[in-house]
């Protein structure tokens, strides 16, 4: 290899003008996003001068990131590739990715016919994600303000089964939408993650599962399109 | 000052505001965003809309059960607080895990006995409930703009290819929750077969003359009929 392929190798990659401004937002926002959560719990510790306990506060701590920081980490790297990067900044600020924030993207790229991974797709994800985000908050506001006339309807017995279903019913659906197109890569990593749960796997550690789930779809997918068998 | 006065008082309903406003601010800055660059590169306006529709049909019924998660909260935690964490990172399970894990980190036996406690205790349950699940938003914060490129570098090498391999990042994620709620069976599975029929018949429907309009809403009815019909599988199972 010559000398100035080894340079050109070495070269980073040149963002465009769109994808760096965005990198640049997301970082703004994201360190925003750190710094005003982070605000929240210090503003009553000094307004209340409410200091707690800080063994017991360590404790807790490490209790909740011993858990919440790996996954947090597998998610980046599992839902940031399908939402793009400004779906992505967004997301991690307002939560609620596998239930609400990736069908949302995945919906509205479908309903357009944009593909997921293109420039197309990262835009409609970034749209879809914000008005996601939107939509909730808004949702959420009219439930706090409603209060009241709210609580019969929601603390229905008679409706429990159903708000206790949402989940089977949006992954009956999201299952429809995403598996359609790739249903023979979608059985091998269904029928081993029904197996996992059906021997031992507790039912909450389905998030932890996502990743794995999906490593297994993408190496079948792997071993398919290198023998020819999987199309775009 | 008790727990609870702190819990419902009128700094908590302010920061409450200044939070719900960020959040709203910075999704309206990421949507004009996206939306000029769109126009930017010739994207069809009517389908950038239809997209945005398509979003807010599909979020509002899975954000019922955030309102449910909040009204479980209340009682403990007052309004302000899980009105913030519901509205940021995380989700209904995880907050009240984090809280539980807090006040018995305080040496409390329960979180519903930590709120008869002081301030100091809803302040530790403040701290827990936002540090234990900040990690994902700094990686993402950091870390993503390496992570774009990345994909980036593995669309130019073989573009067939990375599409693929984000569809199986989807498939991954429908198979995961699928595999558990197969594995679950009882009502979860009779709700998730009864959504996946509505949602193929009502995607078959939408692609008939004159159903086009379907296409947009078939995913949240096929949710709240499936929803509908799992209040009878439970009264038929109990």
């Amino acid at each position: 290899m010559s000398e100035a392929n080894l340079n050109v190798k070495k070269e980073k990659p040149v963002l465009p003008p769109y994808e760096q401004s965005l990198h640049r937002l997301g970082r703004i926002t994201g360190i925003a996003a750190i710094l005003v959560f982070l605000a929240v719990p210090a503003a009553i510790c000094l307004y209340f001068d409410a200091w707690p306990d800080m063994s017991g506060l360590l404790s807790g701590i490490v209790a909740v990131s011993s858990v919440y920081l790996p996954i947090g980490i597998i998610e980046v790297f599992n839902y940031s590739p399908m939402l793009g990067a400004g779906g992505s900044y967004l997301a991690f600020v307002t939560g609620n990715l596998a239930n609400m924030k990736v069908p949302a993207a995945a919906a509205a790229m479908k309903a357009v016919g944009a593909q997921p991974g293109t420039k197309e797709g990262e835009l409609v994800s970034t749209i879809a994600v914000a008005v996601s985000s939107i939509v909730t908050t808004v949702v959420i506001i009219l439930g706090v303000l409603l209060l009241v006339p709210l609580t019969p309807v929601i603390k229905s017995p008679a409706l429990a089964p159903a708000f206790d279903n949402v989940l089977p019913a949006l992954f009956g659906a999201l299952g429809v939408m995403l598996v359609a197109k790739r249903w023979y890569i979608a059985v091998v990593p269904l029928a081993i993650m029904t197996v996992v749960f059906l021997f031992g796997a507790p039912g909450n550690l389905v998030g932890l599962m996502v990743p794995l789930a999906s490593v297994i779809a993408i190496a079948y997918a792997r071993i398919l399109y290198k023998t020819g068998k999987v199309k775009k | 000052m008790p727990f609870m006065e702190v819990a419902n008082s009128g700094l908590m309903y302010g920061i409450a505001i200044a939070i719900i406003a960020f959040v709203l601010l910075q999704s309206v800055i990421f949507l004009v965003k996206a939306w000029k660059e769109a126009k930017r590169i010739g994207m069809d306006q009517k389908m950038l809309r239809q997209a945005a529709a398509s979003s807010a049909i599909f979020s509002v019924v899975p954000s019922l059960p955030i309102i449910i998660s909040l009204f479980a909260m209340m009682p403990i935690l007052g309004i302000p607080l899980p009105w913030i964490r519901l509205s940021v990172i995380g989700s209904a399970s995880y907050e009240l895990v984090a809280a539980e894990s807090a006040a018995k980190g305080l040496g409390y036996a329960t979180l519903a006995e930590a709120a008869t406690g002081d301030a100091g205790a809803f302040s530790a349950i403040a701290i827990v409930m936002t540090v234990g699940i900040i990690w994902g938003l700094i990686f993402s914060t950091f870390y993503q703009k390496k992570l774009q490129t990345t994909m980036s570098t593995i669309r130019d090498k073989d573009t067939t290819w990375a599409v693929i391999m984000v569809d199986c990042l989807f498939v991954g994620l429908a198979a995961a929750f699928g595999g558990q709620m197969i594995a679950t069976g009882g009502v979860t599975l009779l709700t998730l077969v009864t959504s996946m029929a509505f949602m193929a018949g009502l995607t078959a429907l939408s692609k008939l003359p004159g159903l086009k309009w379907m296409e947009s809403f078939a995913m949240s009815l096929a949710m709240v009929g499936a929803m509908g019909m799992a209040i009878l599988y439970t009264g038929w199972l109990a």
